[in-house]
């Protein structure tokens, strides 16, 4: 195989497997914060934010993955 | 049509040999936009607010509020507002910038090829670095104030025992992974849904991308708060390190 | 490395962006955050001034409303208190009245009654006593005698027994 298929092959792994956490995680963030706020629909305001916020960190591990997919196909 | 993706701007012109990328016109073009903006509402204050002062109202009121909440002070929410405030409503106003329909349509034509004027600014991720740079750099200027020189290097490089030595290697880590996170999800978002609208735009350009410009709307506000949010609370985590040392070593 | 040229970073337009970006806040704070939080503030402290202000007069207004309240109530009941002390006042001297009025009027009808009965008994005493005197001349005249006293006085008395 060429490499630069190879480079696209792994990249494109490299995102798929990468997101596959992040997207539970903010699932499960999401899912808890909607709980929560069904349990005290008052505490909605200060939930919310906060919800963006941990969803965002969660999200690192996938910014990572396509840092390391950009890195891949470019560097 | 060819599927072009390309990570960086495209330069539109040369001024002195000062490249001029469609992206950094673009920013130039949403901060004086903005400046026009805030001064038309200041210079036409009233008492009782009505349309635009009632927006600028809201976000502001709402945006200071909301620092201060997290921010803890009134002195801290007063230094980090303007700051903090400004990368939301820039990254905001940048973001919702690329949903002006017919923008795509203007291109420069150069010997290169086609270039087009317009560019989403946090899809060049030159802008998003500077501003992740400032957010770092104050950072690290916080932390060493609040800790003193010694303090701030013994943070990261200490010789209490291995384990210590290990866990002060990896806050380092941690704090050049948090520059490179903080500024590829901001990034990597706009960027994504740039090349998704993109991709959808060419597959099918009725009514399939409509869902994911909405979507691409949703991710344009969030990021934004996001990204002004994790500014913010990494500043003011930098600025109470002492007291929760302190805190933490008093009862050991 | 490769990825910062594919990303496009020049370090020209990274410092063009930093002070692009400086300007922005520095513009967007002194002329528009500042004034218009500082706007905002004294707006708030204008209504909370203002909402204080009402809230302190309907206050008042209560109060005065609620004094002036009891002050005519209090008035009420004074006046009928006065009024009903009037009435039995005046149902008392009424009463008094009446009862002096009846008992003058039962003493002067006594007194009428005494001075009837006494003259009734005058006249009588004196009819019979001129009666007897007429008796005993006219007598005298028929009899034409005279009679002795004790004679006289047993045949007055059977007359005067069989005129009644």
């Amino acid at each position: 195989m060429e490499t630069e298929a190879i480079k696209a092959l792994a990249a494109g792994i490299a995102m798929g497997f990468g997101a596959i956490g992040p997207a539970v995680g903010e699932g499960y963030v999401a899912g808890r914060a909607l709980e929560a706020i069904g349990r005290n629909p008052e505490a909605a305001d200060k939930i919310t934010p906060l919800m963006f916020v941990t969803m965002a960190i969660c999200e690192s591990t996938g910014i990572y993955s396509l840092v390391i997919a950009l890195i891949v196909i470019f560097g | 049509m060819e599927l072009s993706v390309s990570l960086a701007p495209d330069i539109l012109f040369f001024i002195g040999g000062f490249p001029v990328t469609n992206t950094f016109f673009w920013s130039l073009f949403i901060s004086l936009f903005l400046i026009i903006l805030i001064l038309f509402v200041r210079s036409r204050l009233k008492l009782i607010p009505g349309g635009l002062q009632n927006i600028v109202e809201l976000l502001l009121e709402g945006g200071y509020s909301f620092v201060k909440s997290i921010a803890g002070t009134e002195k801290k929410a007063k230094r980090l507002f303007p700051l903090v405030f400004t990368m939301f409503v820039f990254i905001l106003v940048a973001n919702l910038a690329t949903y002006i329909p017919g923008q795509s349509a203007v291109t420069l034509h150069k010997e290169e090829g086609v270039v087009s004027v317009f560019r989403a600014v946090i899809a060049d991720y030159g802008m998003v670095f500077v501003m992740t740079l400032i957010t770092f750099l104050i950072t690290q200027i916080v932390m060493i104030a609040a800790n003193g020189p010694f303090g701030y290097l013994g943070k990261f490089i200490n010789f209490k025992g291995p384990m210590q030595f290990f866990l002060g290697l990896m806050d380092l880590v941690g704090e050049l992974a948090k520059v490179i996170s903080l500024s590829f999800r901001l990034f990597g978002n706009i960027f994504a849904g740039e090349i998704l609208g993109a991709v959808m735009l060419f597959l099918a350009p009725f009514f399939v991308p409509l869902p994911f410009m909405f979507l691409g709307l949703v991710t344009a506000v969030v990021q934004a708060f996001v990204f002004a949010v994790l500014t913010l609370v990494f500043i003011t985590m930098a600025s109470e390190i002492p007291e929760s040392e302190v805190s933490k070593s008093e009862p050991v | 490395m490769k990825l910062l040229e594919a990303l496009g970073l020049d370090l020209r337009i990274l410092i063009a962006q930093l002070i692009n970006f400086a300007i922005l806040v520095l513009v967007l704070w002194k002329f528009g955050y500042k004034p218009i939080l500082k706007f905002l503030n004294d707006r708030k402290e204008k209504i909370e001034k203002g909402v204080e202000d009402a809230r302190r007069a309907s206050e008042k207004l209560e109060e005065m409303e609620q004094r002036e309240a009891e002050l005519v109530k209090a008035a009420k009941k004074e006046a009928a208190k006065i009024l009903e002390e009037a009435k039995k006042q005046g149902e008392i001297n009424r009463q008094k009245t009446v009862d002096k009025a009846k008992e003058e009027i039962g003493q002067i009808i006594n007194q009428e009654k005494a001075k009837m009965e006494a003259e009734k008994g005058e006249t009588l005493r004196e009819i019979k006593r001129e009666v007897g005197d007429l008796i005993v001349s006219s007598l005298e005249k028929i009899l034409g005698e005279k009679m002795t006293d004790k004679k006289d006085e047993e045949l007055i008395k059977k007359i005067v027994k069989n005129l009644k």
